[in-house]
């Protein structure tokens, strides 16, 4: 068993909601191995969103520890980029600026930067939009930019909040693809949060599956479906077992 | 976010300069509407002049006007650029403090409430009837709303972008340069464009009250002789000009903030 990249252990996180305590997360262990593909999936309130941010070292937990490559997360690591359900990118800066933004922030030297952020927009079926701003693209553009620049700095993780939440449901698959085919070329681990069971089912090595009120891991499903995957993935029998386990897993838990 | 717009994929977008016709034919027909009616029911010039001889007044007298008017737009155009600056620096205080929101605020909107044509006589007291009592009214006038939009602008940022850079560990001085100033610069144009003929204003305004040059004091003079053909013809010049200091603000964006170009 190689050694994890990211150690979650025994989180849990407790909110303030109109002065009554709300336990969104408890008693949550998980490890992620190196370039491993971990879906998180769950009802609405579950606290997927809360652990992916407090990995990423945005939320401070209630309650246990996460050690990501060796070491304690106490602010955000520079060994993770993060991608959010908007694409949230400058409005004031074109494609280019917005991809090299956590370059500068970072202080990182800026030629090969530039290099990198050139190869990403290529990856990501970008190029001649460099000098575009955000509001003269779609969606899923903004969305692959968004991707860009999380990776522009190569961190060995990146994590992903509903990433292609926004999005209309046909784009959504073609992203799906599209960052398959990024994490292959790139050997990069992904900490992915989504509602779409099939998408987590498509696109994961293991599937987190978390219940609400307090939000906790009820199983991790291995999905060992073969890879490379496309299309044809979908139609397995295997999938739609996968599919429906999850399901039986969210919706009918006393079966669980 | 910003709405992902449909349109196509146009990499690099470009910024073309349009002829206001519309409004400059708009104008024309008002303006032919007015000649013709007035001339139709009779309306006495010395009431009511016509288009045409405003026109020509204008022509006429712009060898007298156009230098007092110029005379002005050097105070209005004083006050603007003190006024953006002074609105710059408060807003950097009401934006980086909610203290200094809380205690100055009430104070500035107190010091808008105040009459400017009442302020005028107290600064011709102060600062004698030159040009920097008509400066200083303007400054006063477009202070407020560059310092109002400029802390919109600085505090009302979207939250994501703030925790995406959070994200990249920035410090508050760098969330501050990457993304409130920038986005505060929107809010500064707008606020702009508001001020520009604000400034224009504040500076007749203090020539009413006491000057000896600049094109309120002709204004104030025309009246004095009745003269309502002069008195038009100067505040023609006047909305002119103020008209001019608008669009100018319109092309201080293009070239400052090219991503708000093809917004509207």
């Amino acid at each position: 068993m190689p050694a994890s990249i990211i150690t979650v252990h025994a989180l849990s996180k407790t909110f303030t909601l109109n002065r009554e305590p709300l336990l969104a997360l408890s008693g949550v262990s998980l490890e992620v191995y190196p370039q491993e593909f971990v879906s998180i999936v769950g009802r609405s309130g579950c606290g997927k969103s809360t652990l992916v941010n407090i990995v990423g070292g945005l939320v401070a937990p209630s309650a246990g520890e996460v050690v990501v490559m060796g070491r304690p997360v106490t602010e955000p690591p520079e060994a993770i980029g993060m991608v959010f359900q908007s694409p949230v990118l400058l409005p004031w800066r074109t494609v280019l600026d917005n991809i090299l933004l956590p370059v500068e922030i970072l202080g990182l030297p800026r030629e090969p930067a530039l290099r990198a952020a050139r190869e990403l927009l290529a990856l990501a079926g970008l190029q001649g939009f460099e000098g575009a701003y955000p509001h003269a693209l779609s969606g899923g553009m903004q969305q692959r930019v968004a991707i860009c620049r999380a990776l522009v700095f190569d961190p060995p993780i990146l994590i992903m909040d509903e990433p292609f939440g926004a999005l209309d449901a046909m784009t959504r698959e073609e992203m799906g693809m599209e960052l398959l085919r990024i994490w292959h070329e790139r050997r990069k681990t992904v900490l992915f949060v989504t509602h779409s069971i099939s998408e987590a089912v498509f696109l994961s090595d293991r599937v987190v599956v978390m219940t609400p009120r307090p939000g906790r891991i009820c199983e991790v499903l291995p999905i060992d479906l073969p890879r490379p995957r496309d299309l044809r993935v979908r139609a397995l029998p295997r999938f739609g077992e996968f599919e429906l386990r999850i399901r039986q897993l969210i919706f009918e838990p006393a079966h669980g | 976010m910003a709405e992902p717009s449909a349109s196509g994929p146009g990499p690099v977008t470009t910024t073309r300069v349009r002829l206001p016709w519309e409004p400059v034919a708009f104008a024309a027909v008002l303006l032919v509407a007015w000649e013709v009616g007035a001339r139709a029911f009779g309306v006495p010039e010395f009431l009511l002049p016509r288009p045409l001889s405003i026109l020509s007044t204008m022509q006429s007298q712009a060898g007298r006007m156009v230098p007092h008017l110029a005379f002005t737009l050097g105070e209005a155009l004083s006050g603007f650029a003190g006024g953006v600056l002074l609105g710059i620096l408060v807003a950097f205080g009401l934006a980086s403090s909610a203290f200094l929101r809380r205690e100055l605020l009430p104070l500035i909107v107190f010091s808008q409430s105040m009459p400017t044509a009442a302020l005028a006589p107290l600064l011709v007291v102060w600062l004698g009837l030159g040009f920097l009592p008509k400066a200083v009214l303007a400054l006063v006038l477009v202070f407020f709303p560059i310092a109002m939009n400029v802390t919109s602008g600085l505090v009302q940022v979207n939250p994501d972008l703030l925790r995406l850079v959070r994200s990249y560990r920035a410090t508050a001085w760098q969330a501050f340069i990457k993304v409130r100033l920038p986005h505060a610069v929107g809010y500064l144009i707008a606020g702009m464009q508001i001020a520009a003929p604000l400034a224009l204003i504040g500076a007749v305004v203090g020539e009413f009250v006491g000057a000896n040059r600049g094109i309120g004091f002709v204004i104030l003079d025309a009246a004095a002789r009745l003269a309502t053909v002069e008195m038009l013809a100067g505040i023609t010049y006047v909305g002119l000009t103020g008209t001019a200091m608008f669009l100018a603000v319109g092309a201080l964006e293009r070239s400052l903030a090219p991503w708000l170009g093809d917004r509207r």
